[in-house]
């Protein structure tokens, strides 16, 4: 095997994996707020490619207003699940939540059908489709625009986490809500905070990817169910795990597709991540016990 | 001459990380016996039950049970063996009636193949019966006998504590390890308890180890006492001896003083 | 007294069969009924699954494709190799039980998250298996020829012999569910539930349990599966899929957790629904989505705890009514 084609499946690997990091990374964002799985994470990375693109066609904005009303119109739409699904829900066991963020998301792919149908659509590609030449590698520059959009938002999210009095809040909030209610956080004003937050990283991951893979209404299921994946494998208490967790998970599956089988690439993934998470139950990057259910 | 101890652990450490909460502890347990273990907060009791209960690793050190060498066997296992507890916090089982969860203290004497119970054979129904008139009496002894059918979440903290004790006693244990059974008991409550612990040892014949922080308890009630400080052996003797010995009275004084 | 939970499980049990039996007469047509033996089919599923996440709360994101596994064994051996359909079946069942108590081994060491994402890596794996060896499994298309179920010189040619059957085996394993929560295991299951550290300390034997539970859970589930494939006669990997488990997990959830009939009321709910919403055509998949969420918001104890709510109120009302000066 050339490295010619090893550097090929590796930027097809990370371009793919940091959408995947950039879903598990919202997973994770909620679940430390609120202890529960959001099975709508995934929709909300369909809502950002699908918005970016019917905001181009239907109402002809150029790209970049495109791209941005669509990621905040998706920030929008986490904060109203937050409002009219998760509140209304308040003391429901997690499992029951998990429930209802079901609900939610085939609510939100209903929606979306009905709107505007079944049919793929394609993003324009953000600088032109002329691929790249590199050490003999070809990548298209929109790759490029996935990797420096997903650094930028992980380190603006760190130092959010680290640095900011709301961040901090948040991180509180997944430790012990109680003791966070009586520091002074207000809980409630934090779990829709993480809700839109999520939903603004999944809409970026969306966004960035969608001129590469295409969308449509259910693309979301597939990369929810991705991300969940990654942010297991990463450790679900630990964010920046998390997206580690979609890089390797993407490169994994480039590697696996390309010089095993195209056929089974996701069952390798998935025997490689079994294997993975039963030698390290809590993830490669977590420390915490993840017993919550 | 003594006769062969029905507990023996022998040079038991056990460390959490870098901190090492008992090291070599050695504890005997007299057949017939209420045997006490005291000591200031952290002196590593809870974690000594955990030891010998095998619900703790530990990282030397054996645990025989009447001569019988348990110190590889798994908790539950350790359980059928007839070493059962009680916990320090409460863990009662809140998804069940009372009587359930004293039902499942019997697991280790109520035996039939899980395929009896799917199919409800009368083998099933005879054992079934017998379980549960078994868990009414123990229920009955703790003084529990009205609250069968309530959902144990219902109860007051005090019937919790109670109902655990008819749990492990349903269990037929040989010996059962009671980890501050007083805890958060008013006066009479604890007065009772004492009561109730003598009878499970002179009526029901098991044999009693006891963590506990209520001096007047330990006092009265136990017929030797071991000292912990620092998860180590301090003393060991009567509660006699244990009142007069010097070293003791230090240990308490020195961390009342912190 | 507590003896007398047996003769309510019976009675319960006399009331649902009997309701089993009426039903025929009570619908307007035959297509109802093909609908019905799918709920029930489900029901057994979610029965076995209620026993796993409602009683031992271990969860599973894999039971659609012990299902799955169950069907498509005993439609290739009875198919292509020419077996009877009873030893197919019953292959079919052995099968999936082996198979669940070898992934349980390494995969009940974990809990909570991680288990569901093991359980759902292992599900995954078996669809892609179902999609991509055509050459067993007809691929994505299906497999088709599957021989109607036919026990003891006898076969199940109508709808209605069919639904009869399936209901009876669906009585039978409620009722074994029910006697099994009522036994040592059963309440072994429950007592893990709550406090492993407690449900050890009076010797139970916690991976034990939870290995004996997942495979049973699996085996109810490999019962619907070869009942599946012999009455529709066909089988494709997308009914097996990672939707379907979920939708398992709906069924358990809103249903009611730990409660054997809350399991059948949220298999069968869950299975009619999307026939009823099926007049709404475009909007059909919305509102099945809003429904789940309504239902988690009002009534979130699920159909059992709501009906046994509903219950309650009624019979404290009728007992206020009857005895207007009680103390
Ligand atoms: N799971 C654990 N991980 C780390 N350290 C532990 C753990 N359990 C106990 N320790 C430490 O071991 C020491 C002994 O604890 P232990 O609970 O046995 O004390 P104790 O004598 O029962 O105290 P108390 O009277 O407060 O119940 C303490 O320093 C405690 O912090
Ligand atoms: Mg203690």
């Amino acid at each position: 095997m050339d490295t010619a084609s090893l550097l090929q499946y590796l930027v097809s690997g990370l371009t793919v994996g940091s959408t995947y990091g950039l879903t598990a990374l919202g997973f994770t964002i909620i679940f430390n707020t609120t202890g529960i799985i959001n099975f709508a994470q995934g929709e909300f990375v369909m809502l950002g490619g699908m918005l970016a693109v019917i905001l181009g066609q239907a109402l002809g904005l150029p790209l970049v207003p495109a791209v941005l009303g669509a990621v905040a119109l998706t920030t929008l739409a986490g904060g109203l699940v937050e409002r009219l699904a998760i509140r209304p829900a308040r003391g429901a066991s997690p499992i029951q939540l998990v429930i209802v963020t079901i609900g939610v998301s085939i609510l939100i792919r209903g929606l979306v059908m009905l709107l505007w149908g079944k049919d793929t659509f394609a993003l324009p590609h953000f600088s032109g489709m002329r691929p790249i030449l590199f050490a003999g590698a070809a990548m298209l520059p929109q790759s490029l625009w996935v990797l420096a959009v997903t650094l930028t938002l992980l380190a603006a999210l760190r130092a959010f986490f680290t640095a900011t009095i709301h961040g901090k809040a948040m991180l509180a909030c997944s430790h012990d809500p109680g003791a966070a209610a009586l520091v002074g956080v207000n809980v409630r004003r934090m779990v829709l905070a993480s809700f839109m937050l999520s939903a603004l990283v999944g809409a970026v991951g969306g966004v960035i990817l969608a001129p590469l893979t295409m969308t449509a209404y259910d693309v979301g299921i597939l990369l929810g169910l991705k991300g969940f994946a990654a942010c297991i494998l990463g450790g679900l208490g630990n964010p920046f795990g998390a997206a580690a967790g979609g890089l390797i998970l993407g490169v994994l599956e480039a590697f696996g597709a390309g010089l095993v089988s195209s056929a089974y690439k996701d069952a390798i993934t998935f025997i490689i991540l079994l294997a993975l998470l039963f030698a390290r139950p809590t993830g490669l990057f977590g420390a915490r016990s993840a017993d919550r259910v | 001459m003594r006769p062969e101890p029905l507990l023996r652990c022998r040079e038991i450490t056990v460390r959490f990380g870098g901190v090492t909460a008992l090291a070599d502890v050695a504890l005997d347990v007299r057949p017939g016996s209420i045997t006490s273990i005291i000591g200031p907060n952290g002196a590593g009791k809870t974690t000594l039950l955990g030891a010998i209960t095998g619900m703790v690793r530990t990282a030397s050190g054996s645990v025989a049970l009447a001569g019988r060498d348990i110190s590889a066997r798994p908790a539950h296992a350790r359980a059928r063996a007839g070493i059962v507890r009680t916990f320090q916090n409460l863990e009662v089982f809140t998804n069940m009636t009372v009587v359930e969860n004293v039902m499942t203290g019997c697991h280790r004497h109520v035996r039939y193949p899980a395929l009896a119970a799917l199919l409800r054979t009368p083998r099933y129904r005879r054992e079934e019966r017998r379980c549960l008139d078994h868990a009414l009496d123990r229920l009955a002894f703790v003084g529990l006998g009205e609250l069968a059918d309530t959902p144990a979440a219902e109860l007051a903290f005090g019937q919790q504590r109670a109902l655990e004790l008819a749990r492990a006693v349903a269990a037929n244990p040989s010996l059962l390890l009671l980890d501050e059974p007083a805890a958060g008991l008013n006066m009479a409550e604890t007065r009772a308890l004492g009561a109730l612990i003598r009878r499970i040892r002179d009526d029901l014949g098991v044999t009693v180890v006891l963590v506990e922080h209520d001096m007047d308890l330990v006092m009265t009630i136990s017929d030797e006492i071991m000292v912990l400080n620092h998860g180590c052996n301090l003393a060991l003797g009567t509660p006699r001896q244990i009142q007069k010995n010097p070293e003791v009275v230090r240990a308490y004084l020195g961390d009342d003083d912190l | 007294m507590t003896a007398g939970r047996g003769a309510g499980n019976l009675a319960a049990l006399a009331g649902f069969a009997a309701l089993v039996a009426a039903a025929p007469w009570l619908l307007p047509n035959d297509y109802y009924l093909s609908t019905l033996i799918l709920a029930f089919l489900n029901a057994m599923i979610v029965i076995g699954l209620n026993l796993l996440l409602g009683y031992a709360g271990q969860i599973s994101l894999g039971h659609g494709a012990f299902y799955g596994l169950a069907a498509y064994t005993t439609a290739v051996l009875t198919a292509a190799h020419g077996w009877p359909v009873g030893a197919g079946c019953a292959a079919g069942v052995a099968l999936t039980a082996a198979v669940a108590y070898l992934i349980s081994i390494p995969t009940l060491k974990l809990a909570g998250n991680s288990l569901a994402m093991a359980t759902l890596g292992f599900g995954l794996i078996v669809h892609i298996v179902f999609n991509e060896a055509i050459a067993i499994t007809g691929g994505p298309s299906g497999f088709v020829g599957i021989p109607r179920l036919a026990l003891f010189g006898r076969v199940f040619e109508s709808d209605l012999e069919y639904y009869f059957l399936v209901g009876g085996v669906l009585v039978l394993l409620a009722w074994a569910a029910l006697n099994l929560i009522d036994s040592r295991v059963g309440r072994a299951m429950r007592a893990i539930h709550t406090s492993e550290r407690a449900a050890e300390a009076v010797g139970i034997d916690i991976t034990g349990a939870k290995r004996f539970i997942f495979v049973l859970s699996a085996a109810y589930a490999g019962l619907a599966g070869v009942l599946y494939a012999h009455y529709l006669c066909f089988v494709a990997p997308s009914s097996f899929g990672f939707h379907f488990s979920v939708t398992l997990i709906v069924m358990v959830v809103l249903g009611g957790m730990a409660s054997v009939w809350g399991a059948v009321a949220g298999a069968v709910f869950l299975t009619v629904l999307p026939e009823f919403l099926r007049a709404f055509e475009d909007v059909e998949t919305l509102l099945y989505g809003a429904i789940l969420v309504l239902c988690v918001v009002f009534v979130p104890q699920g159909i059992a705890g709501g009906a046994s709510r509903l219950g309650r109120a009624l019979l404290a009302r009728l007992g206020a009514a009857r005895r207007p000066h009680a103390p």
